[in-house]
């Protein structure tokens, strides 16, 4: 659906298990792309930004967390990541909730990092990300759809650049075909071990 | 002996007493001498207290398998694909990052209860782990 993505050829839950082991348990389809490019963005006060030729994607909140405690003795970093501090932040500044967020864009160097990051951001409880996506609600037609322009898994590996560059294009209603409700845009981004995280919380609605 | 084509650590002057305490077959780690806590890998100050002093302390060598993964893709030619890279809690608290040998990858399992062993290389020894034999 997205005309950029490097990998448009629908999968098949059973091409998913064909395909090859990187590092046990992911298999080479659990695992982002390599890519070359390039991503910019213009940013701008919000008053200045009207007489501008693409409509405005307003900033309506934005937090960072970065325990950066990965390996460390007691550090449960593998599965509670810096997401959970920066989402308190950006959910406070936005005033708003998981239960308003019409669409994510969630850095998924791997697949897990998706359950993980739904995890942290409330959107269901620790450990629960599997269950919470098996109906396909993250999909086309689901109720929370999320990575619309492929993701890092399957349309470019621009680091936090994929999920910024796809929350703008949804927030400016410059979708085509894969096009969703846009009110409330969640985008995030991970550094090292999910250890350094950051998060914008976007809208075509000035703030 | 077992073969010296991978590739192996070299000590330096902070990792030198872990490298000459497995070389006579003890695990030897960073303590602070101000808070007691652990440091691994050997680093110049504590992450609780700030110290810069520090002693070294042999560990028990017992832990538990905290996480792995099983490699199956080759990143250097020495390494027969699939082997196991395995983070061991030890029961001092640090996290070990090393491989499980005397098992089968498929037996490996979160929460294996292992114990240090070590291999020796032309020039430096390393600690690994396998199953604990007495509990």
């Amino acid at each position: 659906m997205n005309p950029l993505a490097q990998m448009r050829e629908p999968i098949t839950l059973e091409d998913y298990h064909a395909s090859r082991w990187i590092i046990e348990p992911l298999h080479l389809l659990d695992c982002c792309l390599v890519s070359n490019g390039a991503v910019a963005v213009i940013v701008s006060p919000a008053d200045r930004a009207k007489d501008m030729p693409q409509p405005p994607v307003y900033i309506h909140g934005m937090g960072q967390g970065h325990p950066g405690d990965s390996g460390r003795a007691g550090s449960e970093w593998e599965t509670e990541t810096g997401a959970r501090i920066a989402a308190e932040t950006a959910y406070r500044m936005a005033g708003v909730g998981p239960s308003d967020i019409t669409c994510c864009q969630i850095y998924d160097c791997y697949t897990y990092t998706v359950l993980v990051t739904l995890e942290d951001y409330g959107f269901c409880k620790k450990g629960e990300g599997g269950p919470f996506v098996e109906d396909g609600k993250l999909g086309p037609g689901g109720s929370l759809p999320t990575n619309t322009g492929g993701g890092e898994l399957s349309a470019y590996y621009m680091w936090g650049m994929t999920p910024l560059s796809e929350g703008i294009i949804q927030g400016r209603g410059h979708g085509g075909e894969r096009q969703v409700k846009n009110d409330v845009i969640l985008v995030t981004g991970n550094g090292g071990n999910l250890s350094y995280h950051a998060c914008l919380i976007l809208s075509p609605h000035p703030a | 002996m077992t073969q010296s084509t991978i590739p192996v650590p070299e000590p330096d002057e902070a990792s030198r007493p872990f490298f000459d305490g497995a070389a006579e077959g003890r695990l030897m780690l960073m303590r602070c001498i101000d808070c007691q806590t652990w440091r691994l890998p050997a680093r110049q100050h504590c992450d609780v207290c700030l110290s810069d002093r520090y002693r070294w302390e042999p560990a028990s060598g017992r832990g538990r398998v905290r996480t792995f993964g099983i490699m199956h893709q080759r990143y250097h030619p020495a390494f027969q694909v699939p082997y196991n890279v395995t983070v061991v809690e030890l029961e001092e608290g640090p996290r070990l990052p090393t491989n499980l040998v005397d098992v089968t990858n498929e037996a490996i399992y979160v929460g294996m209860p292992v114990e240090v062993v070590f291999e020796r290389y032309d020039d430096v020894t390393l600690p690994r782990f396998r199953p604990a034999r007495d509990l």
